[in-house]
């Protein structure tokens, strides 16, 4: 890890932590990620706090250290403490989180690792669990951390470690 | 695949599937997947090339049947996909160098992308320029991602996307 940054950034810097990452080089994508992001967080059927576990069990898979270090306050608003965060790994389903919660990851899990071999118990439970609409924001909350990790990575200038750091949402 | 009734989708019915349970995350989703397809920095044609690599890599069968609509890719050059799909893409001189780096950069994206190196990254830099770069790994997360969700995301959610 810890190469320079494979890519520039724009040239003006705006304060806003997306806009003047490389990501502000491609302007045509910059605001559909951008509206896209404030959609997830404000206006998603699951809440904050459940978007942060996909999230940072998604970082975690792919070893973004950014993506890893980040806590959104509007997660730890709605709930979500570090001792939840922790048991986040790969033992997660031995932990002491709720079954909504070990369900949620389980729904990362089969997407992040196996995504062509739907358990049908599995299916069956977070079909009882979660309505469509709950299930649907799951899925393009959970697809699009993804993405954004691996573009992290891909982008390279990792360093080996950070500090768990408080965000806001860039809207 | 152990569920009862497979209904595997696909990077373009995944609009469907999602559109009427996702409601307005779904229309953002796909405001993003359109603009991939449509900005200037790295060519629908090679970002089609790149989707049928990252299908074979997840062994996305239904994936690889399929062509993308005509409003969002005009179609792939029939030889080009031929050769794609046959695995010789490697050796095969008909595929441009700026195809064949940006192809070679989606091979290692999606098996590990902490196994970049600067120098695949260099190679699209060399064709496609900084934000040709930031463009290739933001379309090919969004790939991946509809692929990933295509093959499972249809033995969730009720057919069609109807509620009930």
């Amino acid at each position: 890890m810890a190469e320079g940054l494979r890519a520039g950034t724009p040239e003006h810097k705006s304060g806003h932590v997306i806009r003047d990452s490389s990501l502000g080089l491609v302007p045509e994508t910059l605001q559909p990620v951008i509206d896209l992001q404030a959609a997830m967080w404000h206006q998603a059927s699951i809440g904050p706090a459940v978007m942060e576990m996909l999230r940072l069990r998604s970082a975690r898979t792919v070893n973004c250290v950014f993506c890893k270090s980040v806590r959104y306050d509007i997660a730890l608003a709605d709930g979500l403490t570090e001792d939840k965060v922790e048991q986040i790994d790969d033992d997660f389903a031995a932990s002491a989180l709720s079954a909504r919660e070990k369900l949620v990851l389980a729904f990362a899990d089969l997407y992040l690792r196996t995504p062509g071999e739907v358990d049908a118990a599995l299916g069956v439970r977070l079909r009882r669990e979660f309505t469509p609409e709950q299930l649907a924001h799951m899925a393009i909350g959970l697809t699009t951390f993804h993405a954004l990790s691996r573009c992290a990575v891909s982008l390279g200038g990792m360093p080996e470690s950070l500090p768990v750091t408080q965000m806001s949402v860039a809207v | 695949m152990s569920g009862t009734s497979p209904s595997p989708l696909d990077s373009f019915s995944l609009t469907a599937a999602l559109g009427r349970p996702g409601g307005e995350l779904a229309r953002r989703h796909e405001v993003l997947w359109h603009s991939l397809w449509q900005q200037p920095h790295v060519s629908a044609q090679i970002l089609e090339l790149c989707r049928l690599r990252l299908a074979q890599l997840h062994g996305a069968t239904r994936e690889l049947a399929v062509e993308p609509p005509a409003g969002l890719c005009a179609g792939l050059d029939a030889g080009k996909r031929a050769i794609l799909l046959s695995g010789n893409w490697t050796r095969d001189a008909r595929l441009s160098a700026a195809e064949r780096a940006a192809l070679e950069f989606a091979e290692v994206y999606g098996q590990d992308p902490g196994a970049i190196t600067d120098e695949l990254a260099a190679a699209v830099k060399a064709h496609f320029s900084d934000a040709g770069l930031v463009a290739l790994i933001e379309a090919l997360g969004v790939i991946d991602g509809r692929i990933r969700l295509g093959m499972m995301i249809g033995e969730l959610l009720p057919p069609g996307g109807s509620h009930g």
